[in-house]
């Protein structure tokens, strides 16, 4: 399965084959860093407002698909709150990776990142930080990385994920 | 005049906090408080911004980067940085033991400033932050805590005078082994004050 995350009322894309959607739809509250997702209630945020299973979706899903505006070589403020909220996917005790602190797995699925990045003035340095961002999360996640920029949503309509 | 902005969602005794406490020490006066612990800048902290010559985030690493919060909040700053140009300097505390995995948040903290035409300075990231409120401070940048003392009175003096520094990585002093279990001691010891076991901290959601 495919889980897609984006800052778009509207999926401008094909997908192939099943996926499961997260895109803006009412509140979204903020991650505030209590880690009750590893230490209240193991494997979800312990916020109820509908986003709070991010993690276990993350466990379901062989790509991960995020499709957002480039804000200042990032990923949106939704997106981000999105991933910033499922930390749960991954263990709180920590390995050695590529020589660097990380985190252990929870789950055993391998996590390809495509992340699609649009805006119609993304400069090289947003550029850097958006390919060296994605590439540190599939560090973190133990999985890997795929980086494309767009000018706008519309150039994604001919593009099949 | 220099904001020091604490942009942890926590609303109290957060990593940020204590950096903050540290680098006000190498301040001397000319300082004030404020905080960005939600995705809304307001009007009070607003105030203060638009009137800083300098502003100085203090904030934690969220998944390699800027916590959505405070990515949330600087969209809604840009064109106040814009209108005022102040001097940006950031500090960012993980709780991986690098310093260096901080890098990427100052390169967004960077390119936020120059989109909004104000002017970046560099920053502090530092690891260990786990650990960080918890450490004793020893007299004269000794002790565990020496590493990040020194960087941030660097940076104190850099933002007092006026001046820019190139990104400056840093950890705690204590070896990366003990950082670890530590910090997975930790973990186990937080589940089972909330009624868990320590076979829970991986348990797997159907």
């Amino acid at each position: 399965m495919k889980l897609i995350i984006t800052d778009l009322e509207t999926l401008p894309c094909k997908v192939e084959g099943e996926y499961k959607l997260i895109k803006p739809a009412g509140d979204i509250r903020h991650c505030v860093g209590c880690f009750g997702c590893w230490v209240k209630t193991p494997g979800e945020c312990v916020i109820r407002d509908g986003y709070q299973l991010t993690g276990r979706d993350l466990s379901r899903c062989g790509e991960l698909i995020l499709i957002s505006r480039c804000v200042y070589g990032s990923v949106s403020p939704f997106v981000k709150n999105v991933l910033d909220r499922a930390i749960s996917y991954i263990h709180p005790d920590f390995v050695i990776r590529q020589g660097e602190m990380h985190h252990k797995r929870r789950y055993d699925n391998r996590l390809n990142i495509t992340a699609c990045f649009y805006g119609d003035d993304i400069t090289p340095a947003e550029r850097s930080t958006a390919e060296r961002l994605t590439a540190a999360n599939s560090v973190n996640y133990d999985g890997s990385a795929l980086v494309r920029f767009f000018k706008s949503p519309e150039e994604l309509r001919e593009v099949v994920l | 005049m220099t904001a020091l902005i604490n942009g942890s969602p926590k609303l109290s005794r957060s990593t940020s906090g204590t950096l903050l406490g540290i680098l006000k020490e190498h301040m001397g006066g000319g300082f004030l408080e404020t905080a960005l612990h939600g995705p809304e800048p307001g009007d009070g902290c607003i105030e203060a911004l638009a009137g800083a010559g300098a502003w100085v985030f203090a904030f934690p690493l969220y998944v390699d980067g800027v916590p959505s919060h405070l990515l949330s909040c600087l969209c809604k700053l840009q064109s106040l940085a814009g209108e005022k140009r102040p001097r940006v300097y950031a500090i960012v505390n993980c709780g991986f033991y690098e310093g260096e995995q901080n890098r990427l948040a100052l390169s967004v903290m960077e390119n936020f400033c120059m989109r909004a035409g104000c002017r970046w300075c560099g920053g502090v990231g530092t690891g260990g932050g786990g650990a960080i409120s918890m450490l004793p401070r020893v007299p004269g940048e000794k002790g565990p805590l020496g590493p990040v003392e020194r960087a941030l009175r660097e940076l104190g003096e850099n933002i007092s005078s006026g001046a820019a520094q190139d990104n400056r990585y840093v950890t705690v002093a204590v070896p990366r082994i003990m950082y670890k279990l530590a910090g997975q001691m930790g973990w186990r010891k937080m589940i089972k004050a909330n009624g868990g076991r320590a076979g829970d901290l991986g348990k797997r959601m159907s």
